[in-house]
């Protein structure tokens, strides 16, 4: 123990907070490029595919440039014991993080609040009176963090849902946004959320073009509001489409 | 109760659907089909209301008047209500729905509410218990909640050296309901800290936050102020989101923190010494903390400041926070149903309108209560 | 450290032996509820609220020949000086509660009202020493604000022993000081000890001086909960128009 690691771990974190500084900077400036070379208006590839796990009534997994998650369904199953009576199905939903997911091991736990809002953003997509006294159990686990993880997340459901053969009104997607200055930047990255000046998610179910959640956070005009909102919209019925196909695909194959 | 709801709402449904039998209201407002507003005048209103069927004076009978202003000769016709916190509130909603683009009709009712916003100390008694900084209390019709905020001297965020840290936690008294005893109130605790953080403290980068985190660091990297926000229900009557964000404005404008000074240490490594004055406190500024405003959406209609029972029949409801420029600071969707996209959109400018008002009542709270704690 | 002056015979806070602190009930603090009320010994202050008579919610603790009286104590965060986030249901507030509700079921007449529950929910908001005793005096007043038949209307206080001295109605330093504190309750009209409690030894004939002391105290804040039943009970006949 005769090495003193505070001195390393200083220089370390002073540097990491260099090119936080300078990324900050970066970002206000009208022009930049994103560090995977997008342009602000494109999405991450999506990756999408049904049958994860085995066990799961139904299962997918998601990758959406590095963010990776897989969620599983249970059920419909017999709600607990001691639950009241309900002429609905009940669903319940957990995010859990992988302890690798984060940079630094175990950060995930910080969103806690995922679990309930992923559990909001599905409620409404569901029909919950198809299956009474029932409940379904979501579980969400992700691989690895890398920006935008709750959307990944709740389109992930979406699609485990569906594969479970839970009755649905329609798929649902989900987009967000940062906002930088002046410009939009669709589908962020984690190292760009970690400077943005505010987020917008849209979770939405694009046939039936309604909103199931929307979230925001800091400061926004209406104006920009507008042109987040039918930015995600518009991005929300493309990511829908590509995860039609891939059950599509998966019911031919 | 929830039966007299249910009647006063379906009322309320059947009015705002024309082809329904019966008078409805459009034809009550603007005999003819063309562009009529209303002079916003409540107590005017309220008698043209009266001499509806029997369904809807149940709706006149639950204190509640109407104040409208309409265009029928819209395509479109979206209807909302509006229950205002204060009474005298119907006439200037009702003028700016006036005044906004006449596409619609709209309704705006006001319900008999009185806004109190009274800051109090809590804990006192010769620094025995080292008091609050700041807090206040807020009652809205039958809802009445406690915020308390609390200074630590702490050390920041390694990641954010430059900012202080602020924490909101929520706790809902068994007092408020008697399903908030034991763990039942958690669930809607932790939801209602996490939405008052997201409306309160702004992006990832400190933007529209209305609380500014630099102003909280001492020593860069080394000691901040560590502002604990604790809000208590202790009675609860629907919208506790609105009125919790109010407490929290309120109580911050209640806030001194202590005026500190620091010698720093010989090597950049030591921890600073800090010395805390227990006589010099330093205010906020808090008329840059956004207000709330939760639009919940009953049928087809939207409301501001629901009570229990309204909430009871909600679909879903939207909280918006607005700050004194009229700009977005957060905003947390509710319930399960969906939502058009314009619908979202329509109830942002709502609650902008709704928004500016509930600021300036508020500041004006905020003056006499402070002028009253000065006169004692 | 001088709990009691030996001068002036004065206590930390200006007050004799046997002054009780200012106590203030206000009754229907919380419109929702079926009764409630808001007590301050001081500094302390804490609200109640009852929920009840109602149907019992958990069938397996339905009683057939009396009612179920069930009793939650919790503090707010800010109700002490150090913040601190406290669990729900640690073990002083399961004491605390326990000791609320065998307390409040001696005076309700619980075989009127069987197959039944009624719920009494008490909000510490400030605690600056003797919240168990604000607690009990603040149910007592929420119950008869909710209508529930009782025999008798009960109260607390608590009393120590410090510096050689019986003080009444101990505040946060002198209970922190770790002497006797003995905390009775009792029936007014009845004259029945309902509640006492004492955590440390002291001589017998001290307990009873100190024990007596307690008692007056309970008696005069029995007086005074009368006095604002019997002025909340003429502001509704007044609003009535009896």
């Amino acid at each position: 123990m005769a090495t003193n690691p505070s001195t390393y771990a200083l220089s370390q974190s002073s540097e990491s907070k260099q090119r936080l500084q300078q990324r900050r900077r970066l970002f206000q400036e009208t022009d930049w490029t994103r560090s995977d070379g997008r342009s602000f208006h494109q999405c991450r590839p999506a990756f999408l595919r049904t049958g994860a796990t085995n066990a799961a009534s139904g299962s997918a997994y998601a990758e959406f440039g590095v963010t990776k998650v897989i969620v599983s369904v249970f059920g419909p199953r017999e709600s607990k014991k001691a639950m009241m009576y309900s002429g609905t199905g009940r669903l319940n939903c957990n995010v859990s993080y992988t302890t690798f997911s984060t940079p630094v091991r175990g950060q995930g736990s910080d969103h806690k609040e995922y679990s309930s809002m992923l559990h909001k953003a599905l409620e409404g997509a569901i029909i919950l009176e198809t299956f009474p006294k029932t409940t379904v159990d979501v579980f969400a686990l992700v691989l690895e963090s890398g920006g935008g993880d709750l959307p990944v997340i709740i389109t992930c459901a979406s699609l485990a849902l569906a594969d479970a053969g839970i009755m649905m009104y329609d798929l649902v997607a989900s987009v967000s946004v940062s906002c930088f200055g002046r410009n939009l930047v669709i589908d962020p990255t984690s190292e760009e959320e970690a400077c943005q000046d505010g987020a917008l998610m849209i979770t939405c179910m694009p046939a039936r073009n309604e909103v199931t959640q929307l979230t925001l956070t800091g400061e926004w005009t209406t104006a920009k509001i507008n042109e987040a909102m039918e930015l995600c919209l518009d991005a929300c019925s493309k990511l829908a489409e590509v995860v039609r196909s891939c059950l599509k695909e998966a019911a031919s194959g | 109760m929830e039966t007299r709801l249910l009647t006063c709402l379906q009322a309320l449904v059947s009015l705002s659907l024309s082809p329904l039998p019966g008078r409805p209201l459009t034809r009550l407002c603007c005999p003819a089909p063309t562009k009529c507003s209303f002079s916003s005048h409540r107590r005017r209103i309220h008698s043209s209301l009266s001499p509806l069927d029997p369904r809807c004076s149940a709706v006149c009978r639950s204190d509640v008047f109407a104040a409208a202003s309409c265009s029928t000769a819209a395509s479109k016709r979206t209807l909302w209500f509006g229950f205002l916190f204060a009474t005298g509130w119907g006439g200037d909603l009702a003028h700016t729905a006036c005044s906004s683009p006449p596409s619609r009709l709209r309704i705006s009712l006001s319900h008999r509410r009185t806004l109190v916003g009274s800051a109090t100390v809590i804990g006192e008694e010769n620094g025995v218990i080292p008091q609050a900084n700041g807090s206040a209390r807020v009652r809205l019709g039958a809802t009445d909640v406690i915020v308390s905020i609390k200074a630590e001297l702490g050390k920041p965020h390694p990641l954010q050296p430059d900012k202080g840290k602020v924490a909101i936690f929520i706790d809902c008294s068994p007092t408020a309901a008697p399903m908030f005893e034991g763990r039942g109130g958690e669930e809607l605790s932790t939801e209602l800290s996490f939405a008052l953080q997201r409306c309160l403290l702004g992006g990832r980068s400190g933007a529209g936050a209305g609380i500014d985190l630099s102003s909280l660091v001492i020593v860069e990297g080394k000691v901040c102020w560590d502002l604990y926000i604790d809000g208590l229900v202790v009675s609860s009557d629907g919208n506790l989101l609105d009125a919790l964000a109010a407490a929290i404005k309120v109580a911050l404008s209640n806030t001194g923190i202590p005026k500190v000074t620091v010698n720093l240490g010989a090597s950049p490594n030591d921890q600073p010494d800090v010395d805390v004055s227990d006589e010099e406190f330093l205010q906020f500024d808090t008329s840059g903390v956004p207000v709330v405003v939760t639009l919940t959406k009953v049928g087809r209609h939207y409301i501001v400041d629901a009570t229990s029972e309204e909430e009871s029949q909600m679909s879903s409801a939207v909280s918006i926070s607005v700050n004194q420029h009229g700009h977005i600071c957060g905003l947390t969707k509710r319930g399960g149903a969906g939502l058009d996209p314009s619908v979202i959109l329509d109830m942002i400018s709502v609650a902008k309108h709704v928004g500016e008002q509930l600021m300036s009542i508020l500041d004006s709270e905020i003056a006499a209560a402070e002028a009253s704690a000065e006169d004692q | 450290m001088e709990y009691v002056d030996s001068l002036t015979g004065f206590r930390l806070d200006g007050r004799r032996p046997t002054d009780m602190r200012q106590i203030r009930g206000e009754i229907g603090v919380v419109p929702k509820a079926d009764g409630s009320a808001l007590f301050e010994m001081g500094n302390t202050k804490v609200i109640a609220a009852i929920y009840g008579p109602r149907e019992v919610q958990n069938k397996s603790q339905q009683v057939n020949n009396q009612a179920l009286v069930r009793c939650e104590y919790s503090m707010a965060n800010f109700s002490t000086g150090d913040r601190a986030r406290r669990p729900k249901g640690d073990r002083r507030s399961t004491e605390i509660s326990l000791v609320i509700r065998q307390t409040m079921e001696a005076c309700i007449l619980t075989h009127l009202m069987p197959r039944s529950q009624i719920d009494i929910f008490v909000q510490v908001l400030q605690a600056d020493g003797g919240t168990r005793s604000a607690c009990i005096n603040a149910a007592t007043l929420a119950l008869a604000d909710a209508g529930i038949p009782m025999c008798d209307i009960v109260t607390s206080c608590s009393a120590g022993y410090l510096s050689s001295t019986p003080l009444l109605d101990l505040n946060y330093i002198e209970d922190s000081a770790g002497g006797p504190d003995v905390t009775v309750g009792i029936l007014a009209k009845m004259d029945k000890v309902t509640l006492l409690q004492m955590d440390a030894k002291l001589p017998l004939d001290i307990f009873e001086n100190v024990m007596q002391l307690a008692i007056e105290g309970c008696k005069a804040i029995a007086q005074y909960i009368r006095g604002v039943l019997l002025e909340n009970t003429k502001q509704l006949e007044y609003r009535k128009g009896v």
